[in-house]
């Protein structure tokens, strides 16, 4: 056995797949609810989010187990759950007294243990500054970063 | 369809030929499939068919039931509604009536899934995996759905909290609990923000995902603002078919909608012409008549289908109710089926026709009726979808 672990973890392949597979509804909602430190409970809500994104708490019908392909969880309804869910989340988040003074990208790479791609990065900065009236500073909305960091391609996969 | 045989080039050229007749008759009728949507209401809970639809003539159903009896029809108030001299239909569904006098609407009894237990979970997995638990979890309209050309973001939806079992393994369906709730923006920002954050992912799944969900939420909004004028209830099944109405009328491509209707369970309580039961007819009656009217002649493109897992015991429990059975009801209208009818091979209540001396029998496997649907609106062979299921080729409902 220990030869077949040594040849699995020293192979390229195991490596360079890292990072590469689709969280599955549970594991995203978890890992959400863990970057917002939301400290709330799993409750029905949640549940109920679950259920939406197609994987229902113990309710596998098949006896093969829920889907290990990205194919399964990812399409356009679901990412539609997964953006709401995160706009949710980041309005959670928004009641914290120190919201306000929150760097957003600091804040990502501090809780999410990922790195956001440059692209994301300049996406979301571009989408979260409000849009400022004349002679106005530029401001930074949060909630709306939070919400797009969370709902970013990086943050879909493990 | 593949891309190599497109019909509508084909009937082009073919008239272009002057070739006309049999063949392009038949060929323009399969066209016109290719618009037909199946809307599937779930009745979950497993609803009681001899209320639904009380076989008043039958000399056994006067002692069967007291506290849940219906009177034959007549004159008197909470009276079965006459259907054909020995099923009467529950008050409560009077806004049934016109459709099922006009020949839209279709009854079949006595019908359910052989051999499947009486726990709910069970039926209702059955049902939705189409007859089946076994094979890889996929739904039957998720088998179905594989066979159907039709592409758009909105071809097949489940106006509902979760995705039903009977879509799981479809990829394309898009979940949501109304048009309105099928929103990015969520009230501020910009709807688009998302597609642009996936502008640049490696993944193509993903980025396509992204652009649907614009497109499908940008639709979704323009399509909400379509309204025909028809006043539906107020309740979750009515603002539901309401959406789906509106799907159909702006041509959007939707070929499959699954909604459901719970609360059936009705251990105790039940009530007859009035109660907890018939709460839940009117609500189904009410809604359907609305979509019915909403969709005037579009209705023949469309074939809906509100079913259960299974019905009731024939005779009432201690409490007023009624307990988990075998043979249930179900109606399926519009889609030229031959309507104003009610199809039954009638098994009969005597004790010794009872299924295990309790139940209505089923003489009617419910994939007969379902094959018969999904053939007929999704132009797909039903075999494969219920599990190899072999619907009988005298068609019982068109």
């Amino acid at each position: 056995l220990s030869e077949t672990y040594l040849a699995i973890f020293t192979s390229e392949a195991f490596w360079g797949s890292a990072r590469q597979k689709t969280k599955t509804p549970f594991e995203f909602v978890a890992s959400a609810l863990r970057a917002t430190s939301s400290g709330h409970p799993f409750d029905g809500a949640d549940a109920r989010r679950l259920n939406q994104l197609g994987q229902p708490l113990y309710r596998c019908s098949p006896p093969t187990g829920y889907s290990e392909n990205g194919e399964t969880w990812l399409n356009a309804g679901s990412l539609v759950t997964r953006f709401q869910f995160a706009q949710h989340l980041a309005q959670q988040l928004s009641r914290r007294d120190d919201f306000g003074q929150m760097n957003w990208e600091s804040w990502a790479s501090k809780s999410l243990g990922i790195e956001l791609s440059q692209s994301t990065l300049a996406s979301i900065d571009q989408e979260a500054r409000t849009p400022s009236s004349a002679g106005a500073s530029e401001k930074i909305d949060n909630v709306k970063a939070v919400a797009l960091v969370l709902a970013s391609p990086e943050f879909q996969l493990q | 369809m593949s891309t190599l045989f497109n019909r509508r080039d084909c009937l082009r050229a073919l008239s272009a030929f002057g070739m006309s007749t049999p063949l392009l008759s038949r060929l323009a009728r399969a066209e016109n499939r290719e618009e037909q949507t199946l809307v599937f209401i779930f009745l979950r809970g497993a609803m009681d068919g001899l209320s639904a639809v009380a076989p008043y003539a039958d000399p056994q159903y006067q002692q069967l039931r007291r506290g849940t009896r219906l009177q034959a029809p007549g004159d008197s108030v909470g009276a079965l509604l006459k259907l054909d001299g020995f099923f009467g239909l529950h008050p409560a569904l009077s806004s049934l009536l016109p459709f099922y006098q006009n020949k839209q609407l279709a009854i079949v009894h006595a019908v359910g899934q052989p051999q499947v237990s009486r726990s709910h979970f069970e039926a209702q997995d059955v049902l939705e995996l189409g007859g089946t638990l076994h094979g890889a979890g996929q739904g039957l309209f998720a088998k179905a759905l594989r066979h159907v050309p039709t592409e758009g973001v909105f071809r097949a939806v489940a106006l509902q909290a979760s995705t039903p079992l009977s879509l799981s393994g479809e990829h394309s369906a898009l979940t949501f609990s109304s048009l309105k709730n099928l929103t990015l923006n969520g009230g501020h920002g910009r709807a688009d923000s998302l597609e642009s954050l996936y502008r640049h992912s490696a993944q193509d799944v993903a980025r396509q995902a992204a652009q649907s969900a614009l497109l499908a939420t940008q639709r979704a909004a323009a399509i909400d603002r379509t309204d025909s004028g028809v006043v539906y209830p107020s309740s979750a099944l009515g603002q539901r078919l309401h959406d789906i109405a509106k799907l159909i009328r702006s041509g959007s491509g939707v070929r499959l909608a699954v909604t459901e209707l719970g609360g059936f369970d009705t251990h105790h309580s039940q009530g007859s012409s009035e109660g907890a039961l018939a709460t839940r007819f009117k609500e189904l009656g009410a809604a359907l008549a609305a979509f019915g009217e909403d969709l005037g002649s579009q209705l023949d493109n469309v074939c809906v289908i509100a079913a259960t897992e299974f019905g009731r015991t024939a005779a009432e429990n201690g409490t007023n109710g009624t307990d988990h059975g075998s043979a249930s009801a179900m109606f399926v209208m519009g889609a030229g089926v031959r309507g104003g009818r009610v199809i039954a091979d009638w098994p009969g209540l005597a004790p010794t026709a009872l299924f295990e001396g309790r139940d209505l029998r089923i003489t009617t496997d419910i994939r007969q009726p379902l094959a018969e649907c999904v053939e007929r609106s999704l132009n797909v062979n039903p075999m494969p979808v219920f599990d190899g299921f072999r619907p009988s080729s005298q068609g019982t409902l068109f």
